[in-house]
């Protein structure tokens, strides 16, 4: 038997959306530093805007939950993915590849914990924006859609979703 | 072009308009009775079941929308309308098609109901076979099939998006947007094949002025948007009219007028 959830986000959903958060800003962060340099290539412009992107979904988690938002990077992710974001195109685009399948496995382990239905509708949304850009990001590494497929639409085994216990 | 856009919520406004004004006509009409069928003389309604969105319709719901795709991506390879890399990916698309179909008739039944096996039969009639019935007419139905499969699947993933916070139960959540996830994606890859100069569409975006595109949107990109929407999905399809218009028909998501209630199994 199930019980109707809440609609706001809860103590303990806070919480999790303020690390969806930190993730979020440190994605953004680095598009930006990418950017800025130029190692996008003939695709910075796509670049900027996936930084746009991050800080669109940064500023959603602020306005669900608030004075709880942390409104900082995570600096592990940051750190871990600068180099490769400012090296090459092709290394950018490996580098983000892999970051935003991480983000894609980190929203969707935050719905199994999530409690209010507002948090889940807009990670919901998310999860759909940053799965499309794992493929862009396939895309901009020169894999093949048909021979490179899984790159374009498998979360790869070695991916481990982000929580604020690791 | 505006009279060719197939909307259900559109149709539905008109409809509502046409309703009101009925309606209207009805009440000025006075209590004489000439024995002649007009305005105001109607049967009486029959009740509608009671339908309920439950879990079980939601993934009933998302099993008759991967019926659909299947559908389409079935009809298009029996017609011979892709050949070599568009074939291969479309082959592929349909295969995690039927998987979902069976995930999802699966959670269907572990959640005590009865999977549903068609087509949508709604978005069958309103969407897939006018779609279809306009590609076969099209100047170039390759180019249209793979503009509809973008719409499908760009629609799926937006069904799903939809649908999660709806469940009640929540460990169908994380299965339902593994999926829709993965619907995304279908659509991502197509966007970077038929839009391969820009992946990224800056409309909508806050981006400084050197990174904007110029002009309209394409209505192709691998990235489309910061968030998953849920509005409208156009596609344009079929042969150039006698105005030089092309038909465009707008996918929405299914909604109440257009779930799998489990009523539907007893009609």
């Amino acid at each position: 038997m199930t019980s109707t959830p809440p609609r706001r986000p809860t103590a303990a959903d806070s919480t999790l959306l303020g690390f969806a958060q930190q993730a979020e800003i440190a994605a953004r962060d680095l598009y930006r530093v990418a950017a800025a340099a130029g190692t996008g290539g003939e695709q910075n412009s796509s670049v900027a805007t996936l930084a746009a992107h991050h800080d669109a979904a940064s500023q959603a988690i602020s306005a669900l939950i608030g004075r709880d938002a942390p409104q900082t990077r995570l600096d592990s992710i940051f750190d871990a993915y600068e180099d490769r974001f400012t090296a090459s195109t092709d290394d950018l685009a490996l580098a983000a590849h892999e970051l935003e399948n991480t983000m894609v496995a980190t929203h969707l382990s935050l719905l199994e914990a999530l409690e209010g239905t507002d948090g889940v509708a807009l990670v919901s949304s998310v999860v759909i924006a940053e799965a499309r850009h794992v493929s862009a990001m396939a895309a901009l590494a020169g894999l093949s859609p048909v021979a490179d497929i899984e790159a374009y639409l498998d979360i790869p085994s070695s991916i481990t979703a982000l929580s604020p216990e690791n | 072009m505006e009279m060719q856009n197939l909307s259900r919520r559109r149709f539905l406004l008109a409809g509502g308009a046409s309703i009101s004004l009925g309606a209207l006509l009805a009440a000025c009409g006075g209590g004489q009775s000439s024995g002649v069928a007009r305005i105001g003389l109607a049967p009486d309604p029959s009740e509608l079941p009671d339908a309920p969105v439950t879990d079980i319709t939601l993934l009933r719901t998302a099993t008759s929308l991967e019926n659909n795709a299947i559908f389409v991506y079935e009809a298009a390879a029996g017609a011979g309308y892709l050949s070599g890399d568009a074939a291969k990916l479309a082959a592929r698309f349909l295969a995690d098609h039927r998987d979902h179909a069976a995930a999802t008739a699966s959670l269907t039944e572990a959640a005590g109901g009865r999977a549903f096996t068609e087509p949508n039969p709604r978005l069958q009639s309103i969407y897939v076979e006018p779609a279809l019935g306009l590609i076969a007419e099209a100047a170039d139905p390759a180019a249209d099939v793979l503009a509809l499969a973008y719409a499908l699947e760009t629609l799926a993933g937006a069904t799903y998006q939809m649908y999660t916070p709806m469940l009640t139960d929540k460990d169908l959540r994380r299965a339902a947007m593994g999926i829709g996830e993965q619907e995304a994606r279908h659509a991502a890859t197509l966007g970077s094949v038929l839009n391969p100069a820009r992946l990224v569409s800056s409309h909508g975006s806050s981006v400084a002025a050197e990174y904007r595109e110029d002009g309209d949107p394409s209505p192709f990109y691998a990235a489309p948007s910061a968030f998953g929407t849920q509005a409208p999905v156009p596609v344009t399809l079929g042969p150039v009219d006698e105005a030089g218009g092309r038909t465009t028909v707008n996918l929405e998501t299914p909604y109440l007028n257009s779930m799998a209630y489990e009523y539907l199994d007893e009609e």
